[in-house]
């Protein structure tokens, strides 16, 4: 008779779990000021305004190490501060899309050349061709623009007086 | 009681038995409802999943509303009827949900948190999402001319236009909607509203009383503002000398209205006026003529041209503009470029903490390429142009575009590279330190509440993140 109770106990406990399961505990509110994917508090945290405002990070103790091209810029300083890397961009294009690129802009210049040879006065020609050809040089070059040639020499750039 | 009476051992023996016995059976039975458990388990997981996304649904709807009619929202977002809900399919109830929003700490994003529960398993539900709010800001791409978008394709090969709305023209737009049924070469995200009668172009007629520190509106033609101006008697659209008649003092008044000395009175004469006086007045910028930061002539400028902290520069000709006028690294860049006649930009750049403003008299051109999916112009680029716009090859942009003639888009050879994408500012002008220096007055703009960015539309679009647990 005892075993025949405890089975009978057992087995309404069994059945008690299957149709009536203990509650899970609540879960605890997620905190929105630190997202899960988010380093934890101990992690540094840092901001432009910080570096900027570091000893020895300032603009101003910069001056005597003025980056002369844009490759450097962006070796430099934080992405936050320049903006998206032209250089690093360019370098992942393709082959095949800097010929289309070189194409677009060989067209661009011989059409606006082609319009100032027919209206010398044309501004927007003259503007196309500026655009143009810079981006042109630009690319040739990697965008190794040199950020200091001009800048007159006295003002720290690399452009000679006269020219 | 006798030694050797063992009788006490057939209890000891039946209850070890017993136990075994029930041992065995425990493990049996164990067994056999283990599965059967888990199935329920897992359905009532299931279950409370879907609770809880249903509570998720409710309140993105309701921030939804709050958006659509222009309302403000406080943070957290905890209604009490969005508490314990009863959610009921057929007259029978499946479980409850718990919803709340608050902002998570990351810029511009807010997350719903919703929490579900049936036959006691509980999930929740967190799915964060980008906003913009109490936003204000120039129009996004406005034009007083004809506005004419041009992407190009060659089988699955595209340079697309991507323009954030809203689009207005007191002209026609081409083409009026994405463009043919959301094709990938012009795309729209916004009202376009074409034939706007309301749109109006800035006006320059304004003068500033440093006395009162207040502004006032010029009569138009009294370009000095000392209440005495010629009138245009034969609908010339300006005034010049033969206006005077021949008297000698209308011959003085006229002199002293002519501020560029170009022989004539018009728009051109009260923008030169605007900055290089009355702006300059009220904020000792150094843009009047002869002043430091007044430019002669055509100058092309480079990153490290305008020396850092200068706000405005005014250039008495074309300002052609590569990268940009002024280095935007190392410190915060905000510098306003106002040209009488064209600004051309080549390749526009600048970080996400500054702000690079262009104002022609005359025509604005920009062109470059679109080097990845995240913008050259990091932080904002604000261009005005009393003249025409034009775009060519590609870019990427934000900020406000307004156009006092006509716009053209136009892209390159089917390229990522010449994809064009115009997108909204992110500054919100209502905060004095973030409204660009030097606009116009009665420059156009837009107001948002509260709005949740678009999901996934484009490589700019937001993408909504679901997290469960």
């Amino acid at each position: 008779m005892i075993v025949i109770g405890f089975v009978v106990i057992l087995v309404f406990l069994q059945v008690r779990s299957i149709f009536f399961p203990k509650p899970k505990q609540t879960p605890v509110p997620q905190n929105l000021s630190q997202p899960e994917t988010e380093a934890p508090e101990t992690s540094p945290i840092w901001s432009i305004e910080d570096i900027k405002n570091r000893p020895g990070g300032g603009e101003s103790n910069r001056s005597e190490e003025k980056p002369v091209s844009l490759p450097e810029v962006y070796v430099k300083y934080p992405k936050e501060d320049t903006g998206n890397n032209i250089v690093e961009s360019w370098e992942k294009v393709s082959p095949e899309e800097k010929a289309k690129v070189n194409e677009q802009l060989d067209k661009k210049i011989e059409e606006a050349k082609e319009e100032l040879r027919v209206k010398p006065d044309s501004k927007n020609a003259k503007h196309i061709l500026f655009i143009s050809e810079t981006m042109k040089k630009l690319c040739k070059s990697n965008f190794d623009y040199r950020l200091l040639e001009s800048v007159p020499e006295d003002e720290g750039g690399l452009k000679k007086k006269g020219k | 009681m006798a030694i050797g009476n063992r009788k006490g051992v057939v209890i000891i023996l039946v209850l070890a038995l017993a136990a075994t016995f029930l041992l065995i059976i425990t493990a049996l039975i164990n067994l056999s409802c283990s599965e059967i458990i888990q199935a329920k388990n897992r359905n009532n997981s299931i279950q409370s999943y879907y609770v809880a996304v249903a509570g998720a649904e409710r309140m993105y709807v309701r921030l939804k509303n709050i958006q659509a009619t222009g309302g403000t929202i406080t943070w957290p977002v905890n209604p009490s009827n969005l508490n314990n809900v009863a959610l009921q399919i057929g007259g029978s109830t499946v479980g409850t949900f718990t919803v709340t929003s608050n902002l998570t700490g990351q810029t511009d994003e807010f997350a719903i948190i919703s929490t579900g529960t049936a036959n006691g398993r509980s999930s929740t539900v967190t799915v964060k999402y980008g906003y913009t709010d109490t936003y204000t800001n120039g129009v996004p791409i406005g034009s007083m001319g004809a506005m004419n978008f041009a992407g190009n394709k060659w089988w699955f090969l595209t340079s697309r236009v991507y323009a954030d709305g809203p689009i207005e023209s007191a002209s026609n737009i081409t083409p009026s909607t994405s463009h043919p049924n959301d094709s990938p070469y012009v795309q729209f995200n916004g009202d376009v509203t074409p034939n706007k009668s309301d749109l109006s172009n800035p006006s320059y007629w304004y003068k500033y009383d440093s006395a009162t520190s207040s502004w006032s509106a010029k009569q138009v033609y009294d370009t000095n503002g000392n209440g005495q101006h010629l009138t245009d008697t034969t609908n010339k659209g300006y005034v010049d000398i033969s206006d005077a008649g021949g008297d000698v003092d209308k011959i003085a008044i006229f002199q002293a209205d002519d501020i560029n000395s170009d022989g004539r009175i018009d728009t051109k004469d009260a923008f030169v006026s605007y900055y290089t006086v009355e702006l300059n007045s009220q904020y000792n910028l150094g843009i009047n003529k002869g002043g430091p930061n007044y430019y002669s002539g055509d100058h092309t400028f480079g990153p490290y041209n305008v020396p850092t902290g200068t706000s405005v520069i005014f250039v008495d000709g074309d300002a052609n503009i590569i990268f940009n006028a002024q280095k935007w690294w190392g410190n915060k860049a905000d510098l306003t470029v106002v040209s009488t006649s064209d600004i051309t930009i080549v390749q526009p750049v600048n970080g996400a903490d500054d702000r690079t403003t262009t104002i022609a008299y005359g025509d604005t051109i920009t062109g470059g390429l679109n080097l990845g999916d995240l913008a050259d112009v990091d932080g904002n680029l604000n261009m005005y142009s009393n003249g025409n716009f034009t775009a060519i090859l590609g870019g990427n942009t934000n900020g406000s575009i307004m156009v006092g003639g006509i716009t053209n888009v136009n892209t390159g050879l089917p390229s990522f590279l010449f994809n064009r994408d115009i997108n909204q500012g992110t500054d919100d002008w209502s905060n004095p330190a973030k409204m660009p220096r030097g606009l116009p007055p009665g420059y156009p703009q837009v107001s948002k509440v509260f709005v949740i960015k678009a999901e996934n539309f484009s490589t700019s679009g937001y993408k909504p993140r679901w997290q469960w647990r």
